[in-house]
Formats: C-alpha cells, structure tokens, sequence
C-alpha cells in the first residue's frame, strides 16, 4: 500500500500534511520544532500520545469512572489502566489550550466532520487531499480522529474529524472540503473549547492511599533507583556492545533470532550515560510488543507497596508511582504499558519519515 | 506597587533563604523536616526538587529559590517546610527556619506585578521579611510549566 506523507506531531498524532508553501519539511527530524503558518500554536511540545480518540461532554462520567476506581479498597494497576483506557475519548489538554489561546488571538476553531462516499477506493488519498486543500488554503489543522497512522494504513470507515485553526467562515471551509470529488457529506461546527473533557492524568496521580503489593524488580539508573512490575517483565539480558546496532537513530538488540528495539533509559531520564561495554537490558513486553529498556544496573526482586505521586505528576506518565521500600527510599515505578505504547510510536514515526525519501 | 497597612494579628513562620528573609502563614504548615533525602522525578521542572517518603506517604517538594529567581542557589538548604495547599502536602526546600512570630502592627500589604506571590512585607526589629503566598506561587509556576512545556 502507498503511504501518503502526512507529517505528524513529535510523538506520533497528526499536525498537518506537508505543504510546500507552509515551510514543512519532508525530512523532519523526531521532536524537531516546526514552523506553522499561524507560528505560535505547532511548537515541538504537542502532546499526543492520547490523542487518538476524543468525545464531547460526559465530564461527570469521567469523574465518577475515576472515583469509582480509586475508591475500591485496593484496585491493581491493571485495574486502574482499564478504566483510563476506557475514558480514552478524553479531549488533549495541549489541544484545549491552543484551541483557547487561538480563540483568544482572533481566531476560529471548528471541528469538521467528513463522511467520504461509501466504497471509495484509496480512502487515504482523498484525505490527504483534505488536509492539503484545507492547508493550501492558509488554515492550520491541529487534531484528526482516527490519527495519521490510522489514516494511512485506512484503518478508518468512511469519517473523520479534523479540527481547524483559520479566520475562514465555517461555510468556506466547507466549501474547501465539499469540492474534492469522492467527499459525501461535510459538517463544519464552531468548537469553543467549552465542556470538553480534559486530558486523563497519569496512573501515577490517581493511585489510591491504600495501593497494592506488587512484585518488581530494582534496577539503578543512574544514581537512583526505579521499580519495574514483574509482570511486565519477558527477560532480562546482558549484551554485548558489540551486539547492539543503530538504525535510523534507534539502538537495536538481537536476543535469540530476535530484534529488539532498545530504549535507553539513561538518556531518557536525562541522566549522564555511564561509558561501559556491558549493556543491561530489561526486556519488557505489552499487547504483544516487545522493547528492552536499558539500565546500569539490576538490583534485586522485591515487594513492594506502590503510592501515589500526587497531582503535582499528573504528567509525569512514565510512572504508575513510588514504591516505598524497605529503608524507607523511594523507587519510581516504570509505567511499562505507557512507555512501551509510547517507544513503538516513535519507531513508527522514524520507519515512516524513512518511507517519505522514497516517495 | 500598591500598600495598605493593617492591624489584624496572625503568626507566621519565617525562614532564610540566602540572606533575605520570608514569611508565610503559620496555618498552612503542618511540619518541618530537617536534612532528608529527596528522591528526584525525571523530566520534571527545575524548581521541583523531587520527592520524599513521609512515614509512606510520598510527597512532592519544590526548590523555593529557584521558584522565586533568587540568584543565590547555593545548595545549603537545610530544612523543608510541609505545607497543605488544597489538600495536598506539599515541601519547601529552605536554608533555615528561624521562628514563628506574632504579626500585629507591622505588617504591609503589598501587591507587585511582577512578583505577585509577594502578599506583604513585615518590618520587625530592623528586619524585613517578605511575606509570600506559597499557593499562588506554586499556581503560576506549574501553569507556565505546563503551558511552556506543552504548548511551546
């Protein structure tokens, strides 16, 4: 299948399609910062990982789900994944304050909907040329539902939502998108950023006071100490430096005929890469996808009680909380599902920019 | 810069940060640790120190002095104040709590843009100290955070 350049945020979530004239580039590097047209509001910050899907309304719900949980007497983290999965329609905060900041500054924001006829062949095509026209046009397309990747791969029906900066009147845009051949219906509505949920916290923050006993394993990175759940965890391995190859800037392993992308939690966790030939790699897994998260060093098995980090965290996703152990220190405890969701996102991303030279 | 002198007693707790002297009200401590060890959080803000266990409860605790710009920096903090701002525990790192003090007459409100965590000022025994509001600080700070972080 032909893949159509849209160009995407740094983690992964649509922010545009490549206009000439707009001063993409095609060759954009992971976490690069993009000039946008309307330049303030498409810096290299925008967070997306939980952007795939959003809703309207239904704050209450989302409260209560969140309560509900965290009054149970003793939830896993599992349990409590379950229920932040299931609240996934949770609009991005990034998305809500640049929608707020462009409103203020004078401009619209509008969420369109664009059903394609039913049957279209190369339903990819005819949205990329959506994004381009409405683009061309000097507008700014911050959001999409499904995301580029889905898009790309077709994994849509027939409809999907965009959400647009412009000083256009919602009946131009409409007209912009209704002249593509193939487009069914098209539905501009003004978004005011007004009753829309706000992005789901990290497991990190919501933890309940009486959290559970989990088994983990201690590993250093640097001069500190984090906790992994056991139940994450395939393997744990040494490698060899010379074992270990780059491609398109990602570190990968071969254990046993198979590759393994490494995600080096030393420089991750912006802690000074200590020099040595031996490599300690924790090999996690989650849904089926596999990463090994290089450490210094692996301590030892433990129990441990894992507790809120608090408010103050809610982004810091890459933890499910603290671990208190034994001498009263706290590990962090990796949030394994969000980084390996989060990893495999970027190597989509660098597979795809590979893609876009052949094009 | 606006003032207004008032004469409603309330205690404060003040502390040394550098050379200079601040204040905040004595309701909203709950205690005062001396040396411990902070746990660091990766990716967070400068001013977020990191984390401490408090008898297992895991406590955020902030860099005071790079929250308000002080350029002294040294790193000779010493105690950390444990406030409860909306709930929650929150820590302080200072160089040195120094009393508790029963404010009548002495102190100023004040308000100054460019500083609007400043509430007050107390003039006591040839001593200013500066009175702040650790909830309006920590709310502006984690916003620009966030918003910078985010949005940038």
């Amino acid at each position: 299948m032909k893949m159509f350049p849209f160009v995407r945020g740094n983690k992964g979530n649509l922010v545009g399609c490549p206009v000439p004239n707009a001063g993409y580039s095609m060759t954009i590097n992971i976490g690069c910062a993009r000039r946008s047209l309307h330049g303030r509001y498409f810096g290299r910050g925008f967070d997306s990982h939980r952007l795939h899907q959003f809703s309207k309304g239904g704050d209450d719900s989302l409260t209560d789900k969140v309560d509900e949980t965290i009054s149970k007497e003793n939830p896993t983290l599992d349990q409590i994944r379950t229920v932040k999965k299931s609240m996934s329609g949770a609009i991005s905060d990034s998305v809500l304050k640049v929608s707020k900041l462009a409103i203020k500054d004078g401009f619209q924001v509008y969420e369109a909907i664009i059903n394609l006829v039913k049957d279209v062949a190369m339903k990819s095509a005819r949205i990329y040329m959506v994004f381009k026209r409405i683009e061309e046009d000097g507008n700014q397309i911050i959001f999409s539902e499904p995301s580029v990747v889905d898009i790309e791969k077709e994994n849509f029906d027939k409809t999907v939502k965009l959400f647009i900066i412009t000083k256009k009147s919602t009946s131009e845009i409409e007209s912009t998108i209704s002249n593509i051949s193939e487009i069914e219906s098209v539905s501009v509505e003004k978004f005011t950023a007004e009753g829309y949920q706000t992005e789901i916290p990290a497991v990190a923050s919501i933890l309940p006071p009486n959290s559970p006993v989990i088994k983990v394993l201690l590993v250093k990175i640097g001069d500190q100490t984090y906790a992994i759940a056991i139940s994450n965890i395939e393997r744990l391995i040494s490698l060899d430096s010379q074992n270990v190859k780059t491609i398109e800037k990602i570190e990968i392993a071969s254990v046993e005929e198979e590759i393994i992308p490494l995600l080096d939690m030393r420089d991750y966790f912006g802690n000074v890469k200590i020099s040595n030939a031996r490599q300690n790699a924790v090999i996690v897994e989650h849904e089926s996808v596999k990463c090994g998260l290089v450490v210094d060093d692996f301590i030892k098995k433990d129990e441990v009680t894992v507790k809120t980090l608090g408010k103050i965290f809610k982004n810091a996703k890459e933890f499910c909380g603290g671990a208190i152990l034994q001498d009263d220190s706290i590990a962090l405890m990796m949030d394994i599902p969000y980084l390996v969701e989060k990893f495999s996102q970027v190597l989509k991303i660098n597979v795809n920019i590979g893609q876009q030279h052949d094009i | 810069m606006t003032f207004k002198i008032t004469h409603e007693p309330f205690d404060v707790l003040t502390f040394k940060l550098g050379e200079k002297e601040y204040a905040i009200d004595v309701g909203i401590t709950e205690m005062i640790l001396g040396k411990c060890k902070i746990f660091k959080v990766p990716n967070s803000p400068d001013f977020l120190k990191g984390i401490v266990n408090l008898r297992g409860e895991i406590i955020p605790v902030f860099d005071l002095k790079s929250m308000i710009n002080l350029e002294d920096r040294e790193n000779s903090c010493s105690n950390v104040i444990i406030v409860k701002i909306d709930a929650d525990k929150t820590g302080f790192l200072v160089d040195e709590v120094t009393e508790i003090m029963s404010i009548r007459s002495e102190f100023t409100t004040m308000k100054i843009v460019s500083a609007n965590y400043i509430k007050g000022a107390i003039i006591k025994q040839n001593r200013l100290i500066s009175f702040l509001d650790l909830q309006d600080l920590l709310v502006g700070k984690m916003s620009a955070f966030e918003l910078g972080g985010k949005v940038g």
